[in-house]
């Protein structure tokens, strides 16, 4: 589990920050720790280089719920990497 | 921004169901005109939200039923308003059939989306549980909506013709749909709770509340003996009140597209 107490690093930040306005803050952190789960990390040792996996992990999860568009445009928020739809 | 504030959503109903208010004051046929600008604007709002997703995308499938649902359902206030009829079956009757049909459809294929997401779905046994009770209470709402319906139809006499059977038909498809759409808009709220809080979950919770609006709309028109809104020719409490649950129904779907449509335009467009 990630630790959300530590001051968390600035790619944990943005994705709570991203998704929260979307998703709600519960499911924003649920997201947060399936990222963190999927890395491997705790969400304070997230980094620039996660982003990537950010990136497969939230993408197919986000397209579910409001399309390919709108989660291309959610990604891109989240400085993730472009990948082929 | 992601969506409209929170407080836009229930004070545009209100107001609009005033609206509704204020004009029967002046006439009944006024406040039916503004009903049908009402119905009008949310089909087309549907139809916004429905060009808004791309093929492939999985809401699209269930907005586009809505959508249809919606058509059809302003398709039947005109033929109701001509009195169209294919020999003594009304078309109006025939529309709200379909319309039903396909909003039941889309409420299930809202709740199938959203249920395969792996965001939404903590597949635990507590949460299993809780989706037996509900199909369980879904069931129950279902037997009692018939067997009410049915009661209430046949104890004003058997059908004899094949315009009074479609009418019956029409009556108890539009119960057994609404009550269906009612059970499932309640396992949309179930569905989307983790997301309260954010956008997302608004446009669910508004169809969730304009399904169990239906519902009692329904039980309404039954008690006055009319199939539909545009048959209520009676102007007591139940007759009225059943027109302004309509309106309210409408615009609560017309709402839902509406945050839909906003947050599928903004969402991901944060200020650099």
């Amino acid at each position: 589990m990630p630790d959300f107490k530590q001051p968390a690093t600035t790619v944990a930040d943005q994705v709570i920050e991203v998704l929260t306005p979307l998703l709600g803050p519960h499911t924003a952190k649920r997201a947060l720790v399936m990222i963190c789960k999927r890395a491997g990390k705790e969400a304070h040792e997230l980094g620039e280089g996660d982003l990537t996996i950010a990136h497969t992990t939230l993408r197919p999860m986000l397209r579910t719920l409001i399309g390919n568009d709108v989660t291309m445009r959610v990604l891109a928020d989240l400085g993730a990497s472009e990948t082929t739809p | 921004m992601n969506g409209l504030h929170p407080a836009a959503a229930p004070l545009l109903a209100v107001a609009v169901v005033a609206g509704r208010m204020a004009l029967e004051q002046v006439s009944p046929a006024a406040g039916d005109a503004w009903q049908r600008g009402v119905e009008v604007l949310s089909a087309a709002l549907t139809i916004g939200v429905f060009l808004q997703f791309s093929p492939g995308d999985p809401p699209r499938r269930p907005w586009a039923l809505l959508m249809v649902a919606i058509v059809v359902i302003v398709a039947a206030r005109v033929a109701a308003y001509f009195g169209l009829v294919l020999g003594d079956i009304k078309l109006e009757h025939l529309c709200f059939i379909l319309g039903n049909t396909c909003v039941a459809a889309a409420v299930i294929g809202f709740n199938r989306v959203l249920g395969s997401s792996e965001l939404l779905s903590e597949r635990t046994e507590s949460a299993r549980w809780r989706v037996i009770a509900f199909v369980s209470l879904l069931a129950v709402a279902a037997v009692l909506a018939l067997g009410w319906n049915t009661w209430e139809v046949f104890d004003r006499g058997a059908p004899t013709t094949p315009g009074g059977w479609v009418a019956t038909i029409a009556t108890i498809v539009s119960t057994s749909c609404d009550a269906l759409v009612c059970a499932g808009g309640v396992y949309l709220v179930w569905l989307v709770r983790p997301l309260l809080g954010g956008s997302l979950a608004r446009p669910y919770m508004l169809l969730a509340i304009s399904a169990g609006m239906s519902l009692v709309v329904d039980f309404l028109l039954t008690a006055a003996g009319a199939t539909t809104q545009t048959e209520l020719h009676v102007f007591n409490f139940s007759a009225t009140l059943a027109k302004w649950l309509g309106c309210l129904a409408y615009v609560l779907i017309g709402l839902a597209a509406a945050t839909q449509l906003w947050l599928l335009r903004s969402a991901g467009r944060r200020a650099k």
